[in-house]
């Protein structure tokens, strides 16, 4: 026997034996309070324990006993000899179940007469008279039809799935046909004369559902007679009677036909325990049939439908509703009982209702009933949503606990269980519980649950959200409030905090590293493979075989493909808006304006542009140190402005936008601009410039050397102009992002700088390039061009080569010699050199090589060990045929 | 996806073996170590003596009825774990008191396994998704 | 019919007939872990379906036939609650 129920048994015969030892003392001592406590709770128990089993009856007689005590112990019912004796014959029926439950297991047949007997004697002892349930009645529903609706069996029909039942619902209002419950029990030496049962039952015209089981318990499997037969089966099927008697023609003896009300069929079934009520929509309702407003009743219930976890108890109930309103719309009755159900979440007692001889049914309702099956069973299934639907009413549980009176002494300990479980239930979600700690502290000082209540309204989203993202995390919304919409359907709370909690979780964080990682391994897969080209090539070059190699670059172009998504997926996820940095500038424009006298608007645009959290978060200090330049130096005083003429206040505007696959930022003012002169000279003056460039550098060269490390050590930066302090720093950060600075300048007209960024950073492009038998990469963002140079157009000037390219002279270098290799740099098949122009601040300059290799994308590896230091290398990559690359630092190699 | 988290510890306060043999078959089922008190006032005795993660607490009970346990539990200086009380009663009344009594989520008897997993799983705040 | 595979799965085929109750049960009998393969079964005969029901063994594939599956699950499905339901 299955040991919960021997362990059910043991315990329930000493419960027994308690409950009749009490029984004797309570006539003895009637007015012991103790006694009949230990009565009701040993009646409690049994209740209790008999619900985990299926035995109906048992646990009604112990329901209809529990009330009975638990009025004893209120003092609305005093002793009597019949209270106890009525109470003694419960303990009897108890103990004869239970003897039959220990011999048969759950195979009882209970006398229903004696139930419906015991329940009737307990009930007499109640003030009020609570009517005989409906199950305990007579199973003769056919000839019983002019009073009411009467089920039979009605927990075999709520095995029955709810979409099964609604199908059967809808056919049979349609007129036709109707609904019969055939309970067949074949004959033990049926096999005998040819029969198969199962065959038989499967095939029932208009079978809907069916099952089968034992009619007695198994025998030991050794003993077992395959031969006779025990199976017993329960059909719903929706036809005439004439076809079912006719079907079941020579087993008719065996078989019993019971008509079921269509009716019968709406049993709501679902979770009740966090099932609010739902006054106001019954009140709204009842009000709508009784003006026979089925317009505006199909719309509350369609709305609250949505609003609802389908697993609810209530939301079955409505979905029943919905289907009566479209079959039987004129049954006002029908649709009263249902909506009264709802109230008390009881079935609905049909027993009232009168059936109605025209039971109208509307064709078009078919169709929609099977849609909605599918679409029923189909949010059955979702298990992660129910997980959801626990966890909203587990948080609404915690709400109402908030919400009540501080006046227990043991308040403190309950608003910690209440953190406590709210913190469980979002580290469930996945989602961080920040400012917990301090809603609870302030929950705690302030003795309140306000705080908590706030915290869980989302205030805590929009105080955090900076440093939620800053701590990267991961959103990817997509979610709408309707989606986290309150499983309970409480309407109260449907706008509230919590559900813009919930709405956000569908978003999840993720730890950075784990990030870095999958971008790692993505970067690694794009260069492996890039492997492919190269096995192509070898493929068709050195094996000869076209085929293969046109085969293996067709699966390159797809594999291609798809590690481009992936990447750009990642990539997504790391993104984040530059409004992150952008919410720092409003207080700096206001507290350093002010400081200074100055009048400045601030433009922000572009907000919403994304990148690389890196590059987001190393982009900060740059722009605040432009932003403060431009207020230091570029905008004017509000006299000085007038006096040129222009607006009082000052604007600033800081715009972001895409660039292709670059970001672009663009701070502009309209201050006094730089004027290229000052700088010049200033340049001078520092020995930054020689007099010979003094004279020939044009005015945007000058502008450009205010990024000069050695200019901005000038004490006076004010005078200069307007710019100067630290620009150095602007740039060289920029640059450590692979990102370019321009500057644009008008006197008396303002000044743009543009920072052009990559978006990303974790992907490098780089130029493969050989010298001395050994593969070196240069990143893209610094190569300019690549040509073949004769060695008859080299120029010596002063010592220094130089190459004419395009009308102008740049410095020749060459690689190898910059690297302190000795050997000469080759020439091609056509005597010429390689040479690559690369950006070198200002001006570029031409490196001579002694092939190029093409690009590709690669992850650099920054240098590891005693390199490390060595900023000449930026790092190395893996290539795809396996070869290692050097990344080198332009500006070191040729500064 | 469920993380099992292993060790975590729940006490079944209940004072029908019945019920609890069938808390501590789901419990131990769901893998996680579960230990039992019959009333509330051994209850008592076993949080002050050892630290639960989860307390499962059915309402009626002789000595210390389930309010009076998660009562005395809320007031002492130990862990504040979640309680999940246990009735056989579906009335919104139990269902206020055992949140008055400092409980933080309610089950009508008999609790269907899944449901009582899913809840603890939550309560727990073990990660689901 | 009835089949052992690989001396551990009852492979049923096409029609299970009432004379393979018996070779079922035995078959059971012997192979008491065995598994049971229904995905290419089209009729079960009550009596077999019996054994099914009292052996109530692992189910490793439920029957391609819809109408076939949705009673066997039913029967065989949840079993160990009890065999009737008052």
């Amino acid at each position: 026997m299955n040991p919960l129920l021997e362990q059910f048994l043991s315990e329930s015969n000493e419960l027994l034996q308690e409950i009749e030892d009490k029984l004797i003392d309570y006539e003895k001592d009637p007015e012991s309070e103790e006694i009949v406590n230990g009565i009701f709770r040993a009646i409690h128990t049994l209740k209790g324990n008999s619900g985990l089993f299926d035995l109906p009856d048992l646990t009604k007689v112990l329901h209809a006993a529990e009330e009975v005590m638990d009025a004893v112990r209120d003092g609305e019912i005093g002793y009597s000899a019949e209270l106890v004796d009525a109470l003694m014959q419960v303990k009897d029926f108890v103990s004869h179940v239970c003897t039959m439950v220990a011999s048969n297991g759950n195979e009882v047949s209970v006398n229903k007469e004696e139930v419906e007997d015991l329940i009737g004697a307990l009930n007499q002892f109640k003030r009020r008279e609570i009517p005989v349930e409906r199950e305990a009645e007579k199973e003769d529903i056919l000839e019983d039809k002019v009073t009411g609706i009467k089920v039979g069996d009605i927990s075999i029909l709520a095995m029955i799935p709810e979409c099964i039942r609604m199908q059967a619902y809808s056919e049979a209002c349609k007129g036709e046909k109707e609904i019969f419950l055939v309970t067949y029990i074949p004959d033990e030496g049926c096999f005998f004369v040819g029969d198969d049962p199962f065959h038989t039952a499967m095939t029932t015209p208009g079978c809907m559902w069916g099952h089968v089981d034992a009619r007695e318990p198994w025998p030991e499997l050794v003993e077992m007679d395959v031969y006779r037969c025990v199976l017993r089966f329960k059909i719903l099927a929706v036809t005439t009677r004439e076809e079912l008697e006719q079907f079941f023609e020579y087993v008719l003896d065996q078989v019993e036909i019971e008509a079921i009300p269509p009716l019968a069929l709406v049993i709501p079934q679902g979770d009740l325990e966090e099932g609010p009520v739902y006054e106001d929509f019954v009140y709204d309702a009842l009000e709508y049939i009784e003006q026979g407003d089925l317009v505006s009743l199909d719309r509350a219930v369609e709305s609250l439908l949505e609003l609802s976890n389908p697993d609810l108890w209530f939301a079955s109930a409505l979905r029943w509703l919905r289907l009566i309103m479209q079959t039987q719309p004129d049954n006002v009755a029908a649709l009263n009982v249902i909506v009264k159900a709802m109230e008390t979440c009881e079935m609905p007692d049909w027993s009232k209702l009168e059936v109605s001889d025209n039971v109208l049914a509307s064709q078009e309702s078919e169709e929609r009933d099977h849609a909605e099956s599918a679409e029923v069973s189909s949010r059955f299934s979702v298990v992660s949503e129910e997980y959801e639907k626990i966890i909203s009413s587990v948080v609404a549980a915690q709400r109402q606990i908030l919400s009540l009176k501080n006046d227990v002494p043991w308040f403190e300990g309950r608003l910690k269980a209440v953190a406590a479980s709210l913190r469980a239930c979002f580290d469930a979600k996945g989602i961080g519980s920040k400012g917990l700690e301090e809603a609870l502290d302030a929950s705690i000082k302030a003795k309140t649950g306000e705080p908590l209540l706030a915290w869980l309204d989302g205030f805590h989203v929009e105080n955090s959200l900076d440093e939620e993202i800053r701590s990267s995390n991961v959103n990817t919304s997509d979610s709408s409030v309707e989606e986290g919409a309150n499983a309970k359907g409480m309407k109260s709370s449907l706008n509230d905090g919590f559900e813009q909690q919930f709405a956000l979780s569908r978003s999840f964080k993720v730890d950075q590293e784990k990030v870095d990682l999958m971008m790692n391994l993505v970067g690694e897969l794009t260069v492996s493979k890039n492997a492919f080209p190269y096995l192509a090539e070898r493929a068709e070059s050195q094996y000869g075989i076209r085929e293969l190699s046109r085969q293996i670059k067709q699966q390159y172009t797809v594999i291609n493909r798809i590690t481009e998504e992936l990447r750009d997926t990642i990539m997504q996820i790391r993104m984040m808006p530059v409004s992150v940095i952008f919410q720092r500038f409003p207080r700096l424009i206001r507290d350093t304006s002010r400081k200074l006298g100055k009048k400045v608007d601030l433009v922000l645009k572009g907000e919403e542009t994304t990148a690389d959290k890196n590059i987001i978060e190393s982009l900060a200090d740059p722009l605040i140190h432009i932003v403060r330049n431009s207020l230091d130096h570029g905008i004017e005083t509000p006299e000085a402005r007038r006096a040129s003429g222009k607006p009082e206040v000052g604007t600033i505007t800081i715009q972001v936008s895409h660039q292709q696959d670059r970001v672009l930022i663009e701070i502009q003012d309209d201050g006094r601009g730089i004027d290229p002169a000052a700088v010049k000279m200033k340049a001078y003056e520092r020995g930054l410039i020689d007099e010979n460039k003094l004279e020939h550098i044009t005015d945007k060269e000058a502008i450009d050397l205010i990024f000069h490390p050695g200019f901005s050590t000038a004490e006076k930066v004010s005078e200069l102009s307007g710019r100067g302090v630290g620009m150095d720093v602007v740039r060289t950060a920029v640059e450590r992002l692979n990102g370019s600075v321009q500057i644009e300048s008008k006197v008396g007209e303002g000044t743009k700088i543009s920072l052009l960024l990559p978006l990303s950073l974790a992907v490098t492009n780089i130029m493969i390039v050989e010298s001395n038998d050994q593969l070196f990469g240069i990143l893209m963002d610094d190569v300019i061009e690549t040509v073949r140079v004769k060695s008859s157009d080299i120029h010596y000037i002063k010592r220094q080569r130089a190459v004419v390219l395009r009308g102008r002279v740049l410095p020749l270098v060459s690689l190898n010699e910059r690297l302190g290799i000795s050997a000469e740099q080759k020439l091609n098949d056509d005597g010429e050199y390689a040479v690559l122009v690369v950006k070198r601040g200002v001006e570029p300059v031409a490196v001579i090589v002694d092939a190029f290799r093409g690009t590709t994308d690669v992850i650099l590896k920054p240098m590891k060990g005693v390199l490390a230091d060595m900023r000449l290398y930026l790092g190395t990559a893996l290539l795809g045929d396996g070869s290692i690359v050097i990344a080198l630092n332009v500006k070191e190699l040729l500064g | 996806m469920k993380r099992k988290e292993k060790g975590k510890t729940i006490l079944i306060v209940d004072d029908a073996l019945t019920v609890r043999m069938f808390h501590r078959q789901i419990l131990e089922g769901g893998g996680y170590l579960v230990e039992e008190a019959s009333n509330g006032f051994e209850a008592l005795e076993k949080a002050i003596q050892s630290s639960f993660d989860l307390y499962i607490v059915d309402i009626n009970m002789p000595l210390l009825d389930g309010y009076g346990f998660v009562q005395k539990l809320r007031q002492n200086d130990l862990p504040q774990v979640p309680v999940i009380m246990v009735s056989t009663e579906a009335d919104a009344k139990d269902r206020d008191m055992a949140f008055e009594s400092g409980a933080n989520f309610y089950m009508v008897k008999p609790v269907k396994p899944e449901y009582l997993l899913k809840v603890v799983h939550i309560l727990l705040g073990e990660v689901i998704a | 019919m009835i089949n052992l595979v690989d001396g551990k799965v009852v492979v049923f085929q096409g029609t299970v007939s009432v004379e393979e109750a018996e070779e079922l049960l035995d078959l059971l009998l012997k192979v008491p872990d065995a598994e049971i393969d229904l995905s290419e079964c089209t009729h079960i005969h009550s009596a077999a379906l019996q054994v099914l029901m009292a052996v109530n063994p692992t189910i490793k594939a439920w029957p391609l036939k819809e109408d076939l599956c949705v009673w066997l699950e039913r029967a065989l499905k949840n079993m160990k609650k009890g065999d009737g339901d008052g």
